[in-house]
């Protein structure tokens, strides 16, 4: 009795998987033709990024059509696909030649660069000026330089923070324990943080929740930290070097000083013994177990974020002088694909999302009366619509403007968040230039250098962020030995080599 | 015939016999239940951090019984409990044909390439070893699934993949190899078909080799992920792995996020959320194994030959 | 076919053909899918030896002789990275072979209990457990603070020992990781050859007075060694392979347990991880099937050698 009702369960388990299956099947064939029933003629442009799949994503693609067929005579299909995916998926469809008009890119993930090696991406240099104006105009020739790569342009900048003011993040609360707000507020160097961080481990351990100081000392060995434009990760450029002189990171001695300096916090015991990993410091930060981020970007409305993602009212400083790098330029791209077939198209609707803020809003952040409401239209701040408790309860929550076009047309979704916008652009806008602001290295006479430098590195370099090696000299020279080994002088050269043809043809 | 004595030794003797008998099944018996508590324990120690309140879970660490009880792990999880009931569906029925399709053809070719006398056998044997190892990498697998076969955001792209496993092919052979070459000669002279000695012979006697590989084969087809990061994009298709991958991805997606400077992006996935995830894509799998395992014990009773 | 007597081979003789045919139609379906799926894609192995752009096609690309495979062997580190899979993997197919025999058998000689089926399903569950949830218990168990080995061996008096970053303990670590999560599963395979005995033989042990160590010994491992050598070989197969999952999750992908931790799979990922080079992937994986096929083809040879003619045991 028992067993045959556990099989006939499982026989109408396959059944209805089956009929799901189909069902399912049938559904997706209705879904993809329907923008092409309402707006007949039209081509349809495929953009394709990563994030979740909207629950009214179909209403939402209605209402951008709406705009689009009027605007650019287009329609267009807004295909997803899960952050853990969307890597792979790309690259295989980009490796099989499958179509697609638009494509999120950048060089930390769907690599930029890969793509036009490869030759995924079309080049829009010439079709941007001519079919995107206001867009093309809303940057600098040296912004739109930094996504040049040999002489043509192949995405589109979304403006977003294009520098890394880094410096320390700490929990209010406990700021005010240790009474140090003002020597925080003064800081000018990492080196001030120190009796700062001693403060918070006292206090840390005579209370309950608090375990460490912070869950992770590497962050101050990024290059950035020290006046740095990295063009590799380890092939760094000083940024008030005007000669554009190309150094081995970790021969310098800022490097030298940064892992003493994380080596000395380690054994003061700032940061946990074993190394942590990135979701356990997310949660330790979630419940209270660490008060500071040492070195994080400090961005306008950088506190609303962290307290909104974490819980805890933060308090920053930023340590580091703002610099124009390529890589900060470059962080978030939309390239069109080059098997489009509509091309001009595709470059229209990077105009259409980067300039009409109706649009590009709806793209990130639905429908009015649907998804939002006003909060204070003049202010440009919204709320969820329907009395829904959060963004994510509206059933359209993309959450990720910086993605789509020029967040400085986003609406503000915080109160804290106000005026936001037009601090960052002026952040960029005041900050120095990089000397090697523009210049892209072309890395495919060196791939087994670049193989095994990664390799190395990592290896090499990572504990020695961490704070778990014992002789900081010694782990130093190891390392400088290996990356040697790995051929990075080489890499040095040929990106030296690179650098100085750049500025010849610059000059 | 026996004096008494003896047959009191005899007694004694069989008394012994059946003590020790008891006392090394005992042990036996003890060291499996270690091993298995072993496997057991990290398992509870899922459940019950599934069952842990987030905030408590990371303070107290692993705890066999949760240190702050919480089901708000499930409930986030089943908010949508559409997702999470097409995803069993989907997996479930991957699983069930998946298997038994390519059980039939995998038995097919080993009972084949088990026949010392198939003139075949050695080549075909090559052939498929040869898969074993060499492959010509995801590029052209991506393009023939995608545009000869057009299977793509479909359940036979979650099915094909696993129906021939050459190191399953190579095992089924192996054990078809060691039947009774008498009972097979036997069928034969009655004028029975290869086909017939096949169904009615080699399989029924090899039904604990068969619930074996099949085992293996469900437990691919149950714990597959890659395919449906490959080719399926339609999230009515997730299977239940896919799904658990999905979630545990995304929180190492918005590592790549902080390099960018943006930690802005929706709900994040929870330690506890992840534990609740893999209690709900093991569970049910333990249950319906458990259920099968009858078909291993009763290939005892049929499998004794030789 | 060397027992057959003459007078029988030739009734036998009209049926080869047909019988031959059977089999050959039996092979077919399976034939097909590997046909399809394995060989028509097998083109994509040329890759390896080009300079691969996509727009150009894998026969249009250029013919770069070696080169892609050159950062297998670069470096130390590429060096101690092969050395270490292969010493690993031996540990764990000795290891993983002596395991799943022993369990075999201790569920083979109670097997008539009906316990015997609950043991088995909770000994299959740690399979179903990804390396991700893994390596959270294994560092509970290891974390330098507040590990539970740690903490015992601190309020044991002892010294405490930071695991993470003392390579010298983990083939041991990592050979007991992959027991519990392998040997339930790999069992099956000799379990299923073991019920296969016939009991009757047993029975005459036992009146001959063998004790478990004599049955197994003499009746139950002569009669499964097909599949244990069977099985030795199709490992070789991997011999240069490593599950990453194990190897990048349980460790942390701490990089001081490197030297006794990095095989070749997490070496490979690390490298081609910012180029992100197809060329390069190609290489390494031909790399590694070309040494499994070397090795798996030498070792078939000294089984066959050794074989008896009438208990075959080798591959082909």
């Amino acid at each position: 009795m028992k067993n045959g009702l556990t099989r006939r369960g499982f026989l109408k388990g396959i059944g209805a998987a089956a009929a799901a299956g189909g069902m399912s099947f049938s559904g997706l064939a209705k879904l993809a033709a329907a923008p092409a029933r309402r707006y007949q003629g039209l081509p349809t442009l495929v953009y394709m990024f990563p994030g979740g799949v909207q629950a009214d994503v179909a209403r939402v693609q209605d209402a951008l059509n709406a705009i689009a067929a009027e605007r650019i005579g287009a329609t267009i299909e807004l295909r997803a696909v899960d952050w853990g995916a969307y890597d792979t998926q790309i690259s295989l469809i980009n490796a099989s030649g499958e179509a697609y008009d638009l494509a999120f890119t950048a060089p930390w993930i769907n690599n930029y660069y890969t793509n036009i090696g490869q030759e995924y991406l079309a080049g829009i240099g010439d079709l941007l000026p001519e079919l995107a104006p206001n867009y093309y105009a809303s940057m600098t020739q040296d912004t739109w330089n930094a996504a040049r790569v040999g002489g043509d342009i192949y995405g589109g900048i979304n403006q977003q923070i294009f520098v890394k003011p880094f410096g320390p993040y700490i929990r209010s609360d406990v700021l005010e324990a240790i009474g140090l707000a003002d020597a925080f507020n003064s800081m000018t160097s990492y080196a001030d943080l120190e009796p700062i961080l001693a403060a918070v481990k006292e206090f840390a351990d005579s209370d309950d929740t608090l375990t460490h100081a912070t869950s992770n000392l590497a962050p101050l060995s990024i290059a950035e930290n020290w006046g740095f434009d990295p063009i590799l990760q380890y092939l760094v450029v000083k940024g008030t070097d005007e000669s554009a002189q190309v150094q081995i990171y970790t021969q310098t001695d800022e490097f030298a000083q940064a892992v003493e300096t994380i080596r000395r916090w380690y054994l003061a015991g700032y940061a946990p013994s074993d190394v942590q990993q990135w979701t356990e410091m997310d949660a330790a930060w979630q419940a209270g177990q660490i008060a500071v981020r040492v070195a994080d970007i400090v961005k306008p409305g950088g506190n609303a974020e962290v307290a909104a993602r974490w819980g805890w009212d933060v308090t920053s400083r930023a340590l580091v002088e703002p610099m124009l790098t390529t890589g900060g330029v470059i962080a978030t791209l939309n390239g069109v694909g080059s098997v489009s077939a509509n091309p001009e198209l595709a470059v229209r609707y990077l105009e259409l999302v980067n300039t009409d803020p109706l649009f590009y809003n709806t793209l990130c952040k639905g429908i009015q009366g649907v998804h939002w409401d006003w909060e204070d239209e003049a202010q440009g701040l919204i709320r969820p619509a329907g009395g829904a408790a959060s963004f994510a309860d509206t059933g359209y929550n993309p959450n990720t403007d910086w993605m789509f076009g020029n967040v400085f047309n986003a609406y503000y979704t915080d109160p804290s968040q106000v005026g936001a916008w037009p601090e960052t652009a002026e952040l960029n806008r005041n900050a120095r230039s990089s000397p090697v602001l523009g210049f892209t290295f072309d890395g495919s006479n060196v791939q087994t250098e670049l193989a095994s430098i990664s390799a190395v590195s990592r290896e090499y370099a990572d504990p020695l962020g961490s704070g778990v090696v014992e002789d900081v000299a010694a782990g130093l020279a190891t390392l400088n030995q290996a990356m040697l080994d790995a051929g990075i002088e080489r890499v040095r050269d040929e990106i030296q080599s690179q650098v100085d043809a750049w500025k010849a043809s610059r000059a | 015939m026996t004096t008494p004595h003896q047959q009191l030794l005899a007694r004694r003797q069989r008394d012994t016999d059946l003590l020790l008998n008891w006392i090394s099944r005992f042990s036996l018996h003890l060291v499996i239940i270690i091993l298995a508590v072993l496997c057991l324990i990290p398992l509870l120690l899922i459940v019950s951090a599934s069952f842990t309140d987030e905030i408590a879970l990371t303070r107290n660490g692993y705890q066999l019984v949760p240190s702050q009880f919480s089901t708000e792990a499930y409930a986030l999880i089943f908010r949508n409990p559409g997702t999470i009931v097409r995803a069993y569906m989907v997996t479930i029925f991957v699983t069930g044909f998946g298997t038994i399709i390519s059980l039939t053809i995998m038995s097919l070719l080993a009972y084949a390439l088990s026949r010392p006398d198939f003139v075949l056998r050695k080549p075909i044997s090559l052939i498929v070893f040869f898969t074993m190892l060499f492959n010509g990498g995801i590029v052209p697998y991506y393009i023939l699934m995608t545009q000869y076969l057009r299977v793509q955001d479909t359940l036979f792209a979650l099915l094909l993949p696993y129906f021939v496993v050459a190191y399953y092919v190579l095992i089924l052979r192996t054990y078809f190899a060691a039947l009774p070459a008498e009972l097979i000669e036997a069928a034969r002279m009655d004028g029975a078909s290869e086909l017939r000695i096949f169904w009615s012979i080699a399989l029924p006697l090899a039904k604990p080799a068969l619930a074996t590989i099949g085992l293996f084969t469900a437990l691919s087809y149950w714990n597959d992920w890659t395919t449906s990061l490959y080719f399926i994009r339609d999230a009515n298709l997730y299977p239940l792995q896919y799904l658990l991958y999905i979630i545990q991805s995304n929180a190492q997606a918005m590592q790549l996020q902080a390099t960018v400077g943006t930690i802005n992006m929706g709900e994040v996935p929870t330690q506890t959320a992840r534990m609740a995830m893999a209690v709900l894509a093991t569970g049910p799998a333990a249950l319906i194994f458990l259920f099968f395992q009858r078909y291993l014990v009763r290939g005892v009773t049929l499998g004794a030959f030789k | 076919m060397t027992a057959i007597p003459a007078s029988r081979w030739n009734r036998l003789r009209g049926h080869v053909f047909r019988r031959n045919l059977t089999w050959f139609l039996m092979s077919l379906p399976a034939l097909a899918w590997i046909l399809i799926f394995k060989y028509f894609t097998l083109v994509g192995v040329w890759v390896a030896f080009t300079d691969y752009r996509v727009r150009r096609g894998i026969f249009g690309s250029d013919f770069v002789w070696l080169k892609n495979f050159e950062f297998l062997f670069a470096t130390d580190t590429a060096i101690r990275a092969t050395v270490n899979t292969i010493v690993l993997n031996v540990l764990f197919i000795v290891g993983g072979t002596l395991g799943a025999l022993f369990l075999a058998w201790l569920l083979y000689e109670v097997y008539t209990s009906r316990l015997t089926k609950y043991y088995q399903t909770l000994l299959l569950l740690p399979r179903f457990i990804s390396w991700v949830v893994v390596g959270y218990f294994v560092y509970a168990l290891l974390a330098t603070d507040n590990g539970l080995i740690n903490t015992t061996l601190r309020s044991a008096g002892l010294d405490p020992v930071s695991w993470y970053t003392s390579p010298q303990y983990w083939p041991i670590i990592l050979l007991l990781v992959s027991l519990w999560s392998g040997v339930g599963v790999g069992s099956l395979i000799y379990l299923s050859g073991m019920l296969a005995i016939d009991t009757q033989l047993f029975e005459a042990a036992r009146i001959d007075g063998a004790n478990k160590w004599h049955q197994f010994k003499d009746i139950i491992f002569p009669m499964i060694l097909p599949l244990v050598v069977i099985n030795l070989l199709l490992s070789m197969a991997y011999i240069m392979n490593a599950d990453f999952g194990l190897f990048f999750q349980v460790t942390r992908n701490q990089p001081l347990l490197y030297p006794a931790t990095d095989v070749l799979d997490t070496y490979i990922y690390r490298s081609l991880i910012v180029t992100n080079n197809v060329s390069m992937a190609a290489a390494a994986q031909f790399y590694q099937s070309i040494i499994g096929f070397a090795l798996v083809i030498t070792f078939n040879w000294v089984v066959r050698r050794i074989e008896r003619a009438d208990e075959p045991m080798s591959l082909f």
